[in-house]
């Protein structure tokens, strides 16, 4: 085996001269810049105090010139920034959120709905310990703890009480970034990277356009800090995520004292969401999976439950599923078509999602994705549905 | 005064003999660097041109506070990704990006030392970001600091790509060498 020296010693001696022709090309167009860059240094030294004073002469030459600066100065950042601007990789952005602490986020909903989150990050994991969602215009706020969390609706003066987090791995922003690179890695052809000039921060933005299926997003990088300032969602939501743009982002903020804080108010009707946990968690519930793989179990309720709807067998639909009160009957069902492999979803954070394709009696195809809680109680290895993933995709209309 | 430095000055000054000089003195280690970094004759000619016509063109404004040569090869460095990038639309991480058996082989028949061409070809193989350390720190003879400073990461990363790439292109060359 070679050395590293000698590996050295012969990657020194390549050597590769251009050829005569290319030598010729080259000082050819880069005298040519020269002559141009001298001939008009030499125009603006002249030109100059005069144009100068037209301009001062006309309000409205004014705003004009002004505005001719402007996209002048734009245009020698660009051409500035896209000379000197170093190579970029996804690293530099995970390097860059491994400190973060906190975040404030204005963010749009895919309902177009604009929200802001407070969110405090768990500093080992990066994953959101503490987070705060407010839809200003709809009057919800959410607030997610560890121990606790409250969804409240101010119009329908109600709250609902969950254990446990609400937000868990959608708003961990180095782990979704992650998962966004590993995506890259695998299918390199749907990302690409480029700048754009962005007037708000006055600045060349490295973006990034990362297409996969059913999560298209545009991310904005601050080249200084390689931190995320914009993301727009590109395509339709068919995986459920909350978010679909953040218009702002602003890390390691100060939060505002008790941010997190929520006191249920007077009068407000209660819905313990906890009940459905119990659900989930009884062992007469679900199925067991010893000996399978978590593919063949997957597969295996998921049948039984669409088996059971379209049979109209409710206890059996309930044991699998006992918290999908999205669909009560299956009478609109005429078969299931085909069971997909199960994966992980970054936005959810109780199992993982089985897609599922069901044909209609209308003749219309859709795709469910159903969300696959493994379980391990008393030493007995389990899976419950826990819910629908989303809402099902259409893939063939009806006839 | 050195003679980059001079030569800085008369080129400020629209002297074309000094970018001629300019380009005699670094066409070679450029085009070099160019080529072992995307393996397209046509695109390290593009980089080639474009570094000195930029170079034509902002000279006037251009205050170069390290030596030349460092500020040439880096803008070669990122062209040679803006080429890649063009081509290919691919991200930078992208192993074997544009490694296309046409575009190589023109190259082979101006390397006269086998065993170097050999070391040539097999950097190809290595993925993007640790080849373009090996080149600029081997060829080119950068610092880390200044391939760090070039590509925005910690001196360490650049360490450690550097490592895995010698490592990667030792196995490499031993398993060619095999065959």
């Amino acid at each position: 085996m070679k050395s590293e020296r000698q590996i050295k010693q012969l990657a020194k001696k390549i050597c590769i001269k251009p050829d005569a022709t290319v030598d010729e090309r080259v000082l050819a167009r880069a005298e040519s810049a020269l002559a141009k860059s001298t001939k008009n240094q030499d125009a603006v030294q002249l030109m100059r105090p005069l144009t100068w004073r037209i301009i001062m002469k006309n309000p409205i030459t004014k705003l004009s010139a002004a505005a001719v600066i402007i996209v002048c100065i734009a245009l020698t950042i660009i051409f500035m920034e896209k000379s000197v601007t170093p190579a970029y990789s996804f690293e530099q952005t995970l390097q860059a959120m491994q400190n973060l602490r906190t975040m404030y986020m204005v963010c749009k909903d895919w309902n177009d709905e604009e929200f802001e989150i407070w969110i405090e990050l768990d500093p080992d994991t990066g994953i959101p310990r503490y987070c705060r969602a407010y839809w200003p215009r709809i009057k919800i706020l959410n607030i997610s703890r560890p121990d606790t969390s409250y969804q409240f609706s101010e119009r329908a003066n109600q709250v609902q009480i969950n254990s446990g987090q609400l937000y868990h791995m959608d708003l961990a922003p180095a782990k979704v970034f992650e998962q966004f690179l590993l995506a890259a890695q695998e299918n390199p052809e749907r990302v690409v990277i480029f700048h754009e000039y962005d007037q708000q921060s006055k600045k060349s933005l490295i973006v990034i356009i990362t297409r996969g299926d059913g999560q298209s997003y545009k991310f904005y990088i601050d080249p200084d800090t390689k931190l995320p300032v914009r993301v727009q969602g590109l395509e339709d939501n068919t995986l459920g995520a909350v978010i679909r743009d953040v218009d702002k982002i602003e890390f390691n903020v100060d939060l505002p004292e008790g941010i997190f804080d929520f006191e249920i108010p007077q009068g407000a009707s209660i819905i313990d969401h906890n009940h459905d946990q119990k659900l989930l968690n009884d062992p007469q519930n679900g199925i067991s999976t010893k000996g399978m793989t978590e593919q063949q179990a997957a597969e295996n309720i998921a049948t039984m439950y669409w088996n059971a709807l379209i049979s109209m067998d409710k206890t059996t639909a309930r044991k699998v599923a006992p918290v999908s009160p999205q669909m009560s009957d299956g009478s609109s069902i005429a078969k299931l078509v085909e069971v997909g492999t199960l994966y992980i979803q970054p936005g959810c954070g109780i199992g993982k999602l089985i897609p599922c394709r069901i044909r209609y009696k209308d003749g219309s195809l859709k795709e469910w994705k159903l969300i696959i809680k493994a379980r391990n109680i008393d030493g007995h290895p389990s899976c419950v549905i826990a819910g629908f993933y989303s809402s099902p995709v259409v893939i063939e209309q009806a006839k | 005064m050195s003679e980059d430095k001079h030569l800085l000055k008369l080129l400020r000054h629209g002297d074309s003999n000094a970018l001629r000089r300019l380009y005699e003195k670094y066409r070679t280690d450029l085009f070099t660097v160019a080529l072992s970094l995307i393996h397209d004759v046509h695109a390290a000619e593009d980089c080639l041109q474009d570094v000195f016509v930029r170079l034509a063109e902002g000279a006037a404004d251009m205050e170069i506070r390290r030596n030349l040569k460092g500020y040439l090869v880096s803008s070669v460095a990122n062209r040679a990704r803006d080429q890649l990038r063009k081509k290919t639309k691919l991200l930078d991480r992208t192993e074997n990006i544009g490694c296309s058996a046409s575009a190589i082989n023109p190259v082979k028949v101006l390397i006269d030392r086998e065993e170097s061409a050999r070391v040539f070809d097999t950097l190809m193989k290595l993925p993007y970001d640790q080849r373009e350390v090996f080149v600029l720190r081997v060829q080119a003879g950068m610092k880390f600091k200044e391939i760090a400073k070039l590509q925005n990461i910690s001196t360490r990363t650049v360490i450690s790509r550097y490592r895995y790439g010698i490592e990667k292109l030792k196995v490499l060359l031993e398993r060619d060498g095999a065959k």
